[in-house]
């Protein structure tokens, strides 16, 4: 007679939620939220209460496989893991550590992540290791280690309730994050003030007090703006800019031809809307800016980032409580697979591979030479596949013939590898291409640490045994590089891999497993046993010394819409599915609420083209074309159109563009140019 | 308090008057639901925050049919079990209730008009209060009370954590869920058809737990508009959820004669 129930973390989106996994006598019967959990404090969204169900699915990959003769047969462990050794081994030898590349897995956790970083750079030899971070805050990343010297959310979550203006921008909070948006529900009835910037009428607008539409691609053109008209009403804050800041007098004079008319006419937000937002953000105390992937996936991903770093110094809002530039990272361990060097151009702990140091650090702490090179991104890595230059590639928990850019393309990349491994816990549309698979235990069946969107690191509990005979990731990768020859992979739990990982990286130097306990984990940078954790960062000081503001100019998105592709197509999530659907799309709950895809229409563009609500349309781009149903909405501008990717049978992807920001190689999944056509029979 | 509730729990254990008891266990910084198999995990157990200890009894109960269970109850789990039993979910006969009162901390906080069991085990008992926001409305016009509530539930978020926290809902197939009744995949729901569904669904069952609201991410005041419900339905037909184990709940009784005469 056994009833427990196991503290862990919804694996779900970047929230970090305390959740219980109900246990019945060694079976998963169901989930509690925890009601002492300071983000979700006994609340869950509707992904989170049915987070039991996929992991008892009768489609769990219970066994390896392996492809012969053209079919996907049953094989054993031994079997498996000794042809892939070997045959990475061979790739190596045979073309050079840089034929091989890895996706490292923000669903998984960090202790599988530090592992799968350590495989690639230690025993394969390369840096091609990179995960699906890349496609939706590679720029943050990038964008705000330039500005701040830190790519994280700077605030922490429990802060919103008390600020005075959270402007928020490309981040559809309540369906995407929303526990976050439960907080934000409380500020708003304590008063504070909410500007929604968003090319879609999002169910936050309801709660908003301005409210603006504006055209996808156009944020440095209004970001720009808004600094403008602060700087010109005075109300920039001049003495954190003179104490803590440089570059302003760039940024001063490159804002100054962003008039509210000039910004009218490039994004469509009018003046008068324009002038009352800047004013109501730069007059708050205490401002906090709230973005995610509208900002970030875009060619100038990075300058839009920097643009709302720009504004946050302006008006001296980084460094104190409540304030910040928050972007919210939409997988669990989105933030953890960056922490750890799940990137092609950083050791654990944002160390970057091109110092001399560090590589002689990592050498000394592994015991083998590596490269110093930086490694292929995600893009990169299937650009290089389709030209032969990577061979091999081995995929964890990742799903890139649904989440990136240009489906066809993946496809036609990921057949022309000699090897592609996947790992995961369902057969993929990734792993249907696969020469080998091997079967993971899934979030409930594992120890480990997950990372949340505001820094937060918190432990994860096993409390069922794996399915089938599948095997918890960081075992699988360490099988593998035992079989290679190499040292340096015999931990014995998740605990130990994490002791390592503190002692190589100093943001994560005082966490252990002992200090996590199961109410809310610890907040990096905790860089000793004694640090309490860190609620919000550049407390007196940007972890770079002074913040830097960077002059941008504004510059169209790489595709425009034109006479045959004339809407401005964009792609996202929606409150009941999840990335690929792998989980989502198995939890009956969720398929009853939306079975497929759909595409939002505004009600005058279906009229001209003769589209009903509900009828099935053909959207097409210069990548490739997809069926899907038309969903006409006012909540979306005229001349633009909306898809959730998460549906294969009307994938977003196939239609997307993967033409990338030259700094952090994040491709334009938020604009590219699309057409929509009447399906005529 | 807690050190009361752990002496008489172990002594139940010891004495085999149960083979286990349901209640809360803190671990790890953290509290939740556990069931006490043995003597020794007993100095881990707490009685606060409240959790729906009986939402998970009519599982416990069906994996272990022959078990003697115990159960640590406030006066809304004392309530729900009444309800529960009247349905045929829980077995009474094979339940030791453990009676908690609610401090007055307690009180306060679920604004509760009946915080203690039939019988108090442990604990002093603390008078009731009511609802607050239930007067505010009732002074409301009806135009205004229909803003207050379109308001209220433009924040629902339909994460159905109002139903999957109440233990008194036990429909197999939740008509919630099925699109001739409220459109599917909307954020929020049809307004007021959702909440107005569940809201008559649990009208003669409704104990009052609060477990709903505790568990709404929105914090939309369920609590609110099920209580005017309910003393609807005790002036309607004398009814009162959780009262009596042999009441037969209105909404499910079959009439031979003519209509239930109002009280």
């Amino acid at each position: 007679m056994k009833y427990e129930n196991v503290p862990t973390i919804c694996p779900y989106c970047g929230c970090g939620c305390g959740i219980f996994l109900q246990v019945l006598d060694g079976k998963l019967v169901g989930v509690l939220p925890s009601k002492t959990h300071p983000i979700n404090q006994g609340t869950l969204c509707i992904k989170g209460w049915n987070i039991h169900h996929f992991v008892n699915s009768p489609d769990r990959l219970k066994t390896p496989l392996m492809r012969k003769n053209g079919n996907l047969e049953p094989v054993s462990w031994e079997e498996a893991l000794s042809f892939v050794a070997d045959k990475l081994g061979k790739i190596k030898k045979e073309s050079g550590p840089d034929s091989l590349a890895v996706l490292a897995s923000a669903k998984c956790t960090n202790e599988e992540n530090y592992v799968i970083q350590k495989f690639t750079r230690a025993v394969l030899g390369t840096n091609n290791v990179d995960h699906c971070a890349r496609l939706c805050h590679a720029s943050t990343v990038t964008g705000l280690v330039g500005s701040f010297g830190s790519g994280a959310m700077t605030n922490s979550v429990p802060e919103f309730l008390d600020a005075d203006c959270i402007l928020i921008t490309g981040s559809n909070t309540l369906e995407q994050h929303p526990l976050i948006g439960s907080w934000l529900l409380d500020a708003k009835e304590k008063g504070t003030k909410f500007i929604v910037i968003d090319p879609r009428e999002i169910p936050m607008v309801k709660f908003a007090d301005m409210y603006l539409q504006f055209r996808p691609g156009s944020d440095v053109a209004w970001i720009n703006g808004m600094m403008r008209i602060i700087i010109e009403e005075g109300l920039e804050d001049k003495e954190f800019i003179g104490e803590r800041t440089e570059g302003y007098e760039e940024l001063k004079k490159v804002v100054e031809k962003y008039t509210p008319d000039f910004v009218e006419k490039v994004s469509g937000i009018s003046e008068d809307q324009l002038v009352q937002a800047a004013k109501m953000f730069a007059s708050a105390e205490k401002g906090s800016i709230i973005y995610s992937m509208g900002i970030t996936q875009h060619t100038t991903g990075t300058d839009n980032v920097q643009s709302i770093a720009n504004l946050a110094m302006l008006t001296g809002n980084v460094g104190r409580r409540s304030t910040g530039v928050n972007p919210l990272r939409g997988q669990n361990n989105v933030q953890g697979a960056c922490d750890v060097g799940g990137l092609p151009n950083v050791y654990p702990g944002y160390q970057v591979v091109t110092v001399e140091d560090n590589k002689k650090k990592f050498e000394e702490a592994w015991g083998v030479p590596l490269d110093d090179k930086v490694g292929l991104t995600i893009v990169e890595m299937l650009n290089a596949a389709f030209e032969g230059k990577v061979k091999g590639m081995f995929i964890v928990g990742e799903n890139p013939m649904l989440s990136d850019p240009d489906i066809n393309h993946v496809k036609e990349s990921l057949q022309i590898l000699d090897l592609l491994v996947v790992q995961d816990i369902f057969m993929t549309e990734t792993a249907e291409l696969a020469d080998v698979i091997l079967p993971a235990a899934s979030y409930a069946e594992k120890d480990g640490t997950f990372t949340a969107t505001d820094r937060r690191v918190q432990k994860l509990r096993k409390a069922i045994e794996p399915i089938g005979d599948a095997r918890v990731d960081w075992e699988i990768i360490c099988d593998i590089a035992k079989r290679m020859g190499a040292d340096g992979f015999e931990f014995s739990s998740a605990s130990e891999i994490m002791d390592e990982l503190a002692s190589v990286s100093p943001i994560y130097g005082g966490i252990s497993f002992d200090r996590l306990g199961s109410n809310g984990g610890l907040l990096w940078p905790c860089p000793d046993a004694e640090h309490a954790g860190t609620e919000f960062l550049h407390s007196g000081r940007f972890t770079k010394g002074r913040g830097s503001f960077t002059a941008i100019d504004f510059i169209e998105a790489n595709e425009l819409p034109d006479d045959e592709y004339p809407f401005i197509l964009s792609t996202g999530r929606m409150m009941f599915h999840y990335h690929t659907g792998t989980m989502t799309r198995r939890t009956p709950v969720l398929v009853t609420e939306v079975s497929t895809g759909f595409v939002e229409i505004h009600p005058d563009d279906a009229e001209k083209l003769s589209i009903a609500d509900g009828e099935m349309v053909k959207v097409s781009s210069r990548r490739g074309e997809i069926e899907i149903p038309a969903q006409v909405t006012d909540k979306i501008r005229p001349g633009m159109i909306f898809i959730p990717f998460h549906f294969a049978e009307c994938a977003a992807n196939i239609l997307t563009n993967p033409a990338l920001d030259p700094k952090a190689k994040i491709p334009e999944l938020k604009v590219c140019s699309a057409k929509v056509e009447k399906i005529t029979v | 308090m807690d050190e009361k509730l752990r002496e008489l729990v172990r002594d139940l254990l010891k004495k085999g008057e149960v083979d286990a008891v349901l209640s809360l266990k803190a671990f790890e910084g953290c509290v939740a639901p556990h069931l006490f198999t043995s003597e020794d995990e007993v100095s881990s157990l707490v009685s606060s925050p409240k959790y729906p200890v009986a939402l998970i009894m009519p599982m416990l109960q069906s994996e272990y049919p022959d078990a003697k269970l115990g159960v640590v109850v406030r006066g809304c789990d004392e309530r729900t079990f009444v309800e529960l039993a009247k349905r045929g979910q829980v077995d009474l006969d094979k339940l030791v209730l453990i009676g908690l009162a609610c401090t007055s901390e307690d009180v306060e906080e679920c604004k509760c008009e009946l915080p203690y069991p039939t019988k108090i085990d442990i604990g002093e008992k603390v008078e009731g209060v009511t609802n607050p926001e239930m007067e505010k409305i009732g002074e409301m016009g009806m135009e205004e009370r229909l803003d207050y509530w379109a308001y209220q539930f433009s924040k629902c978020i339909k994460c159905y954590g109002c139903k999957n926290a109440c233990p008194l809902c036990i429909c197999e197939s939740c008509i919630l869920e099925e699109k001739d009744w409220v459109k599917t995949g909307d954020v929020p729901p049809e307004f007021p058809a959702f909440h107005l569904i569940r809201a008559y669904h649990t009208a003669d069952r409704c104990v009052d737990c609060k477990e709903c609201e505790k568990a709404c991410p929105a914090h939309i005041p369920l609590t609110t508009l099920y209580g005017m419900i309910r003393k609807d339905m005790q002036e309607l037909f004398g009814y009162r959820a959780g009262e009596d184990v042999k009441k037969k709940p209105p909404l499910v009784t079959v009439l031979e004669d003519s209509a239930l005469e109002e009280a």
